[in-house]
Formats: C-alpha cells, sequence, structure tokens
C-alpha cells in the first residue's frame, strides 16, 4: 500500500460517503421520520381526529359491518385499536386483494369513518427501504447502508481524537472546522445508534441480499421460510355447513391472560359463516422487542376451544426478530420513541454535516480552482438532497391537507407533489450560482411551512393544537409541536448558515500531519 | 424513573468532560490535576452506571439498554452545546438536575 492504512481510510470515507451522501441523508431522514409512522398517518387522515382514545374494543361493531358487507368472504380481519391508533379497522377478503375491501369505525359510537385516501407516515417507511422503487430499490438501499457501515467504521479509524474530542464543539472557528466538530459530535455520541440502526438494516432484508441460504434449505418453497418466520398459520378447508361465530370478547379475554396482560392486536376470521370457522388472535406488536414474529393463539370460531398456540420462539427466529424489532422500535414507548426520534436526527445531521464540509474545505483550500463544475454540482446537490428535500417532506403534509380529497389517484398526487418539489430545489440550487443564498432560501421556506403545520392542521379540519393539548391527544399534539420545533431550528440554521463570518487574517496553512483530525488529505 | 435516569446521565457526562484540561478551563475557569481528576473521572462512571440502573429499572431489561444509549446521546449533545455557548450553565444544570428531579419524582408520588 502507498498510503498509510489512516489515509486509505480517510480516502474511503471522504469519497464513498460523498457518493452516497443524498441518498443515505434521504433514507436516513425517512427512516427517522418512520419511528412516528402511527403517528403521522394519523395526523394525516383529520377524519380521525375527534376519535375519542380508549373508547373500548369496537369488536362488536366491526363484526357487524363485516357481516353485513363481508357476507360470503374467505377471511375477515379486524385490526383493535391502541394507544397510538384510535379507531378500529374491519376487513374482508372476498378471493383477491382489494383495498377497498375496509371499513373504518369509531370504536365508541360504531359510527362508519370516512378518512381521506392517503399513504400517511407508511410512505417514509416505504421510501426508507424501497425508495418506491420494489426490489430495485430495496438493493440501492441495501448497497447505500453498506457504505454507511464503511463510512461509519472509517469514520471510527479516521477520528483521531475521539475520546479527546468527544465533547469538543467550536462553532466559533473556520467554517470546516466548526463543520467537522459537528459532524464528530452527532456520529460519536450516537454512534451505538449509528451502528445498530445501520447493521439491523441490513438484517430487515437479508432474505433479500443473501438469499443463498434460504434457497439452499427451502429450494423454491421460498414461500414456506417466510411461513416458518411468521406465527400465521392455514385455514382449514371450509366444511360448507353453515354455523353461527361464537362470542369474541372472552376469546380476547382468554388471549390476554395467555400473554399475560399483553393486549391483542388483531383478529382474523377465517371461513367466516362456515361450520369450519377459526378465529386466530394476534398480540398487539411491541409487547416485546423481538418485531415480525408476534405469537398468535387459534381457537375453534363455533365452540371458542383453544386449538392452537404459536409463541414458541426458536433462536434463529427470535435473533431475527430482536434484530427487525431493534430497527423498527415497535416497543419503545413514547419516551424510548422520541429518544430514538432525537438520535435518527442526529444521524441525519452528521450524514449533512459530512456533505458541508467536503464543500467548505475545498472553497477554503481551492478558491481558484472551486469554480468548476464538479464544485458545483456537488454544491447543489448539498442544498437539494439536504434542504430540498426538508422542504418535500414538508409539502407532502401540505398537500395532504390541501389536495381535495374526492381527487382521483389522490395517494399517487401526494406523493408527486413532494418528488416535484424535490426536482424543482435541484434545479433551483443548480440554476442559482449563490449556493449560500440558496441554502438561506430552502430552509426558510421549509421553516416557515413547517412552523404553520399546526394552523394548516387546525384549518383544514383536523383537532387544533390548543384542544389536542387540552384533551392530552399527545400523538397529535406532538406533530403540530414537533413541527415548530424542527421548524425553529431550521430557521437558525438558515440565518447561521449564510451569516457573513468576521474574517479572521488569512493564515498560511503549515502541513502539520500529527494534530489535524484527518477526514481528508488528497483531494 | 427514566427521566431520573436522564438526569444521573447528563451528570455523569458532564464529570467525565470535567476530567479533561481544557473543558475544566472552560467550566471552571482552572486546571484540577492528579487525583483530582481521577476522582471526577470516577465519579462519572459511577453516575453513568447509576444511570443504567435507573434506565433498566424503569424501561425492564429489554429497553432499558436502549433507552439508556439514547439518554447518553441527547445529554452529549446537549453538554456539547452547552460548552461553547454557557459552560457554567452546563454545570450548573448537572448539579441541580438529579436532586431536582428526584425531588419532583417524589412530590409526584
Amino acid at each position: 500500500m502507498k498510503q498509510g492504512f489512516r489515509q486509505s481510510m480517510a480516502w474511503l470515507h471522504t469519497w464513498g460517503g460523498l457518493v452516497f451522501t443524498w441518498l443515505l441523508f434521504a433514507i436516513f431522514l425517512a427512516g427517522t421520520l418512520s419511528f412516528f409512522r402511527e403517528e403521522i398517518s394519523l395526523w394525516m387522515q383529520p377524519e380521525l381526529h375527534r376519535v375519542a382514545p380508549e373508547g373500548g374494543d369496537g369488536v362488536a361493531y366491526a363484526l357487524a359491518e363485516l357481516q353485513q358487507r363481508g357476507a360470503g368472504a374467505k377471511s375477515w380481519t379486524i385490526s383493535l385499536p391502541g394507544p397510538r391508533d384510535p379507531v378500529v379497522e374491519a376487513r374482508w377478503n372476498k378471493g383477491k386483494f382489494d383495498p377497498k375491501a375496509l371499513v373504518t369505525l369509531d370504536p365508541a359510537t360504531g359510527e362508519v369513518l370516512a378518512p381521506r385516501e392517503t399513504r400517511g407516515g407508511t410512505f417514509f417507511r416505504s421510501f426508507h427501504f424501497s425508495l418506491m422503487q420494489g426490489v430495485l430499490g430495496e438493493w440501492i438501499v441495501g448497497i447505500a447502508t453498506m457504505m454507511m457501515l464503511v463510512a461509519l467504521i472509517t469514520g471510527i479509524v479516521i477520528h483521531k481524537k475521539i475520546f479527546k474530542d468527544f465533547f469538543t464543539f467550536r462553532p466559533e472557528k473556520s467554517k470546516p472546522r466548526a463543520w467537522l466538530d459537528a459532524h464528530n459530535v452527532t456520529g460519536v455520541m450516537a454512534l451505538p445508534f449509528h451502528l445498530m440502526i445501520t447493521y439491523t438494516g441490513l438484517v430487515t432484508l437479508m432474505y433479500v441480499y443473501m438469499p443463498a441460504g434460504i434457497a439452499v434449505v427451502y429450494g423454491s418453497e421460498e414461500k414456506s421460510f417466510f411461513a416458518t418466520l411468521s406465527s400465521r398459520q392455514e385455514a382449514p378447508q371450509p366444511q360448507g355447513t353453515p354455523a353461527e361465530l361464537t362470542a369474541l370478547e372472552p376469546l380476547l379475554a382468554q388471549a390476554r391472560a395467555h400473554w399475560n396482560g399483553a393486549p391483542p392486536g388483531s383478529v382474523l376470521i377465517s371461513n367466516p359463516g362456515d361450520a369450519a370457522v377459526v378465529v386466530d388472535i394476534m398480540r398487539r406488536r411491541g409487547a416485546s422487542i423481538a418485531a415480525r414474529i408476534e405469537p398468535m393463539l387459534r381457537f375453534d370460531g363455533v365452540t371458542g376451544r383453544l386449538l392452537a398456540e404459536h409463541d414458541d420462539d426458536f433462536a434463529a427466529r427470535n435473533t431475527y426478530g430482536v434484530m427487525y424489532g431493534l430497527h423498527v422500535a415497535w416497543f419503545a414507548q413514547p419516551f424510548l420513541r422520541g429518544l430514538l426520534f432525537a438520535m435518527g436526527l442526529m444521524g441525519c445531521l452528521m450524514i449533512a454535516s459530512g456533505a458541508v464540509i467536503w464543500t467548505a474545505k475545498r472553497r477554503e483550500q481551492h478558491t481558484a480552482a472551486y469554480a468548476a463544475p464538479g464544485y458545483r454540482l456537488v454544491e447543489a446537490l448539498n442544498v437539494a438532497g439536504v434542504a430540498g428535500l426538508l422542504l418535500s417532506f414538508t409539502v407532502y403534509f401540505w398537500a395532504n391537507r390541501l389536495l381535495p380529497t374526492d381527487l382521483p389517484e389522490r395517494i399517487g398526487w401526494e406523493q408527486r407533489c413532494l418528488f416535484i418539489t424535490w426536482l424543482l430545489t435541484l434545479g433551483y440550487a443548480l440554476l442559482r450560482g449563490n449556493f449560500a443564498k440558496t441554502w438561506r432560501e430552502l430552509l426558510w421556506l421549509a421553516a416557515l411551512l413547517l412552523f404553520l403545520i399546526p394552523l394548516l392542521n387546525a384549518a383544514s379540519g383536523g383537532l387544533p393544537l390548543w384542544e389536542s393539548m387540552a384533551q392530552q391527544r399527545w400523538p397529535l399534539a406532538g406533530f403540530d409541536l414537533l413541527s415548530m420545533a424542527i421548524a425553529s431550528a431550521l430557521a437558525w440554521a438558515g440565518w447561521s448558515i449564510a451569516r457573513p463570518r468576521q474574517q479572521r487574517a488569512p493564515r498560511r496553512r503549515v502541513a502539520r500531519p500529527s494534530t489535524g483530525v484527518a477526514v481528508e488529505t488528497s483531494s | 424513573m427514566n427521566v431520573l435516569a436522564w438526569g444521573l446521565a447528563y451528570s455523569g457526562l458532564v464529570l467525565l468532560c470535567l476530567a479533561m484540561g481544557k473543558h475544566q478551563r472552560q467550566m471552571i475557569g482552572m486546571e484540577i490535576a492528579g487525583v483530582g481528576r481521577i476522582g471526577i473521572r470516577a465519579a462519572g462512571v459511577v453516575l453513568l452506571l447509576a444511570s443504567f440502573a435507573s434506565a433498566v429499572a424503569a424501561d425492564g431489561w429489554q429497553a432499558g439498554p436502549v433507552t439508556w444509549f439514547g439518554l447518553l446521546a441527547v445529554g452529549g449533545l446537549l453538554l456539547a452545546m452547552l460548552l461553547p455557548h454557557a459552560p457554567r450553565a452546563g454545570l450548573k444544570l448537572a448539579w441541580i438536575s438529579p436532586p431536582a428531579i428526584l425531588v419532583a419524582l417524589l412530590l409526584s408520588g
């Protein structure tokens, strides 16, 4: 090796990081928002805001609707209300998947609700792991995640003063220096989180990235691999003789007692109306850190007898469940969820500051050559990738409230508004010329729109902030409050990013290889 | 309880920080050397361990450690941001927060 080990690692960190930085920022920000997926979805359906939480489980109402609308279906599913989702949902399956075969009810009154069509917070989750591009997107995200892992590990290697500079943040220093401090502080303080979330992120999609093991054991029967992973069971064949469904409440109570008080989350009724009816009750996710392998109890739907318990954990499934669970954090109570969100934002800051360091360093070093198109492209991608994305995500929330509810293909249009905004910011950043001003304009616009979110919410049918706070509806109030808090941070960032700094006397930079933190030496 | 864990984590981090020369100058305007420095560091480690215990007591063995890492990250970020702008306030917060949280917890029953 011509260069030293640390220099090679610095090269890899700099250039590998640069190539993936904008994609990683988008993945990280969308993933961070996904911690609040259910809260975001609820906020994006103002028709549901006035459903009071803890209004019972609504199973009787759901069953009445299913008997009417879902007669002759192969199966019925009831999603029970929970602390993060106040409504009860009833679905029926008449043979092929139909997204319209769904009714949403107020569990306390049985009133049929008509929430607007939206993908809600689930958009961020899908975007996070597939960029809305299916398997191709999953591969792109996988490669970027691998690069993230490489960047984290090379980052540790090249950070010479990881303990000495643990608390060091010097915003008064020159720009590259201050950004490097910010990069280090957000990276090092939340390093356990960054490593955990990156690694478990790869594991959640391991069956996409490393299918060989599954192919060897299961061959072409890939389906049976997923069946082993999940606690869902095949339904028995219908007998053709009609039969009455047993009362569900005692079964739900029995399930809850079986799981030591952990509540059920959903009920699947297979062969409703037939003598071969079975009732599967799944535990609400989040009772354990392990996710995706929720225990299930199967009851005879006529007699109510317990037929089978599926809560056997075997080591491999449990390992996967814990890794998956750590990543999606369904187990997290509100306080911990907030901490995870904060650490996710620290990750976003780490990535964004890394991107900014690359340009700030070169702007300082090559003042004359800095007008080259390559630099301009990176600057423009930085602005659009960070400030533009923040603005686009904000526009998504606005589109959710402003697009007419009867618009055909409404879900598609909400997302199109986001992506069109993102493209426009990129075009603007490329054409505007003055990058510092572009940063400021986009950040301020995002801050303004985000700060007005509570007003938008109140004006477009949502539960206003003062009422949600008075009623202690924290999932809703939290959305409004967090929007304003993040808006304030963005406004401050926009103000400080383009602030002219006191010009210090130009220092001749002497090469001091042992003292500077080696992020980048060659260029 | 996990609020107490937060106070302990923050104070522990402040003590670890205070065991470093350049941050001593920032926070108390002088340097402590030798045994004093080791004592401060040891006290910091003890508080961090107490914070871990408190987080586990509050959230259990499954979620508690995750909470603890989160508290360290957020507490550390807060301290790093306070240091250049209001180092003494950062120190005061460390003295005040654990007892204040404890009193609040006792009062709220």
